[in-house]
């Protein structure tokens, strides 16, 4: 299967390794073999190859259903997809969007488990400047969110 | 920051889901968070609805018509500005905790005189608001106040809520409460599950209930444990059973059924095709009632969880089940402690064993099988390859029993969890079953409490555990050896 990233560069890699993506699936059932190259213009050369190497490493997975609630705990992340997701918060973040455009359901998973470890046991303000956020709340409005929740701070 | 669609912020937050605490934090942080947070914090308060500060932010969404329940109480509630979010819409499941809630909220505030009529006041106004406002609501817990009209009327209404749990009926309210329901139930096409566990309805209260369900298709899990419902409702049960064709699990734990109750739902379940899930435990059905169950298993097809613990199903019952075992192909967890089997049981149900190979899960504590009966299953165990499961605690294995399960252990290698509880298996038995751990590599869980290991035992079984890597669960409490068994395996628990 030939995929083009968004600058046009050309990846070629196993059909089994491309059905990762539910998106490239469908598409490969559609249209069937074709030399035809896919083009992928949201996901730039980098990422993808970053796609690839993920889609690579789990190629023969068995395939998790959408409603499988089990794998909601954001502690267990094995050694490789660890390693794997040590990379800038930038590439971070476009993995999780290539893998949402994709629809690669683990990989989505992963990356957002990722960033929600990243933000335990930090204030809101640590929160924000971790991703470089600013805060839009009035004064007013984040005291009454404050207090109409602040139930959820007491075990 | 590279902005994300909030579907994937969502992704983010929702594997975050009960930490209360990182998600409060989260929704501070800006707008857009907070209102992707928001409705997720508030879908499942479960054990918060016990706060008091939760508890006044939905009494700040009453609306006229369910403020005036707290009229007569003279009750003037918080009037704070309009809360900033539809926090009540969010919610999904409302659980018994709300009760303690209201009450931490009436004891906080000291002007209240406390009482069972003013909290179920307060229940009523914030259960109606919840059915009037939540869009998702799904999982209700009810018990008296159903009988109010406000919350009638909006449950009759309500076409979200799946499960309702009814609690805690005194019999003044028992059959008003019945009468409400089964009203609603006329009327609904969306719930799933009904819980009336320990709600004492009696002959009576089944048959107003199985009336109006004998027109409902939709209710597929129904609990009724603990209802004095006896032989009569037994077998309106069972009648009810040959025409249902949508109710996969039902409990009928502790009701008397006794052996006519239990004839009767063994017929039924030649002719039903859809359940899978069955209770019929501490049911008195008695020999008579395990024969009628066990034709019933060589005939149904679609049976896969049976629990008849202490049913004194006893000798002949017990070899008719075991029978059953050897033509039924679908049950896969069986249930069948307390009911006084003995050897002959014991062969035949190890004879079953050889046979079967659907059954994953089989419980056969606090029977009488002996060692003999011990030796048979064991034999069995070498040959069966689907059993996962097997309880065999308080049955008098002694060290012989010990030993053949051993050996068993070292052949067998789909067993995951063995209990040989109280069963007096001895240092020798002990010795024999550390042998095995260190060949055997697919057994987890392991219960030898209570069973005179004795020094000797424990030394073995210490040793053993240097070798085998997979039990990752070993009881081993009341064995009479005085020092700390120790392994170097970071995932075991051990408890002595």
């Amino acid at each position: 299967v030939k995929l083009t990233s968004s600058e046009g560069t050309e990846f070629i890699i196993d059909r089994k390794v491309a059905e990762k993506s539910v998106l490239l699936k469908n598409m490969l059932e559609d249209v069937g073999e074709s030399d035809m190259a896919i083009p992928l213009p949201n996901v730039t050369g980098p990422i993808l190859n970053k796609v690839i190497d993920y889609c690579t490493h789990h190629r023969d997975d068995p395939f998790v259903s959408q409603e499988d609630d089990s794998k909601k705990v954001s502690d267990d992340i094995d050694d490789w997809d660890a390693e794997f997701c040590k990379v800038d918060q930038g590439t971070l973040f476009e993995l999780i969007l290539s893998a949402n455009y994709l629809d690669i359901k683990p990989l989505l998973d992963l990356t957002c488990k990722t960033v929600a470890n990243m933000i335990k046991g930090k204030t809101p303000d640590e929160i924000r400047k971790t991703f470089n956020i600013t805060n839009d709340f009035t004064p007013e409005e984040e005291e009454h969110v404050r207090k109409e929740n602040e139930w959820c701070e007491e075990r | 920051m590279i902005t994300l669609p909030n579907e994937c912020y969502y992704e983010i937050f929702n594997s975050l889901q009960y930490n209360y605490k990182e998600l409060f934090s989260c929704a501070l942080v800006n707008r857009q968070w907070c209102r992707i947070i928001i409705p997720i914090l508030w879908s499942q308060p479960g054990h918060h609805f016990k706060n008091k500060k939760l508890i006044k932010i939905l009494f700040l969404m009453l609306n006229a018509k369910e403020k005036t329940l707290l009229i007569p109480f003279k009750i003037i509630l918080p009037s704070h500005p309009k809360p900033l979010f539809e926090y009540a819409s969010y919610i999904t499941s409302v659980t018994s905790d709300l009760d303690d809630g209201v009450r931490n909220w009436l004891s906080f505030n000291k002007r209240y005189k406390e009482g069972r009529e003013l909290e179920n006041a307060f229940k009523c106004s914030i259960i109606a608001m919840l059915l009037r406002t939540s869009k998702n609501l799904k999982y209700l817990y009810l018990d008296e106040i159903i009988c109010n009209q406000l919350i009638y009327e909006n449950l009759y209404k309500n076409t979200t809520v799946t499960s309702i749990d009814l609690y805690e009926l005194d019999s003044n309210y028992k059959f008003k409460a019945i009468d409400i329901l089964v009203k609603v139930l006329y009327n609904n096409f969306t719930l799933t599950s009904l819980n009336l566990g320990s709600t004492l309805l009696e002959v009576e209260g089944v048959k107003i209930l199985l009336k109006a369900l004998h027109q409902n298709n939709v209710l597929n899990s129904l609990n009724l444990r603990c209802n004095q419902i006896g032989a009569e409702g037994g077998k309106m049960l069972a009648d009810f059973l040959c025409k249902n064709t949508t109710l996969v699990s039902l409990n009928l734990e502790f009701n008397q059924l006794v052996l006519e109750g239990g004839k009767a739902i063994g017929d039924a379940l030649c002719k039903n095709s859809t359940l899978k899930f069955l209770n019929l435990s501490s049911d008195w059905i008695e020999s008579e009632g395990g024969k009628a169950i066990a034709d019933a298993l060589c005939k149904n097809s679609t049976l896969k969880d049976l629990n008849l613990n202490s049913n004194w199903i006893g000798s002949e019952g017990g070899k008719a089940l075991a029978d059953a075992l050897c033509k039924n192909s679908t049950l896969t967890t069986l249930y069948l402690g307390y009911n006084n089997l003995g050897l002959e049981e014991g062969k035949a149900l190890a004879c079953a064993l050889c046979k079967n190979s659907t059954l994953t899960y089989l419980y056969l504590d606090w029977n009488n099988l002996g060692s003999e009966g011990g030796k048979a299953l064991a034999e069995a165990l070498c040959k069966n390859s689907t059993l996962t499961s097997l309880y065999l605690g308080y049955n008098n294995l002694e060290s012989e029993g010990g030993n053949a399960l051993a050996d068993a252990l070292c052949k067998n290698s789909t067993l995951t969890s063995l209990s040989l509880k109280e069963n007096n298996i001895g240092s020798e038995g002990g010795k024999a079953l550390a042998e095995a751990l260190c060949k055997n590599s697919t057994l987890t869980f392991l219960n030898l409490g209570y069973n005179n290991l004795e020094s000797e035992g424990g030394n073995a079984l210490a040793d053993a555990l240097c070798k085998n890597s997979t039990l990752t669960f070993l009881d081993l409490r009341y064995n009479y050896f005085n020092f700390t068994i120790k392994s170097n395996n970071p995932n075991i628990k051990i408890i002595q």
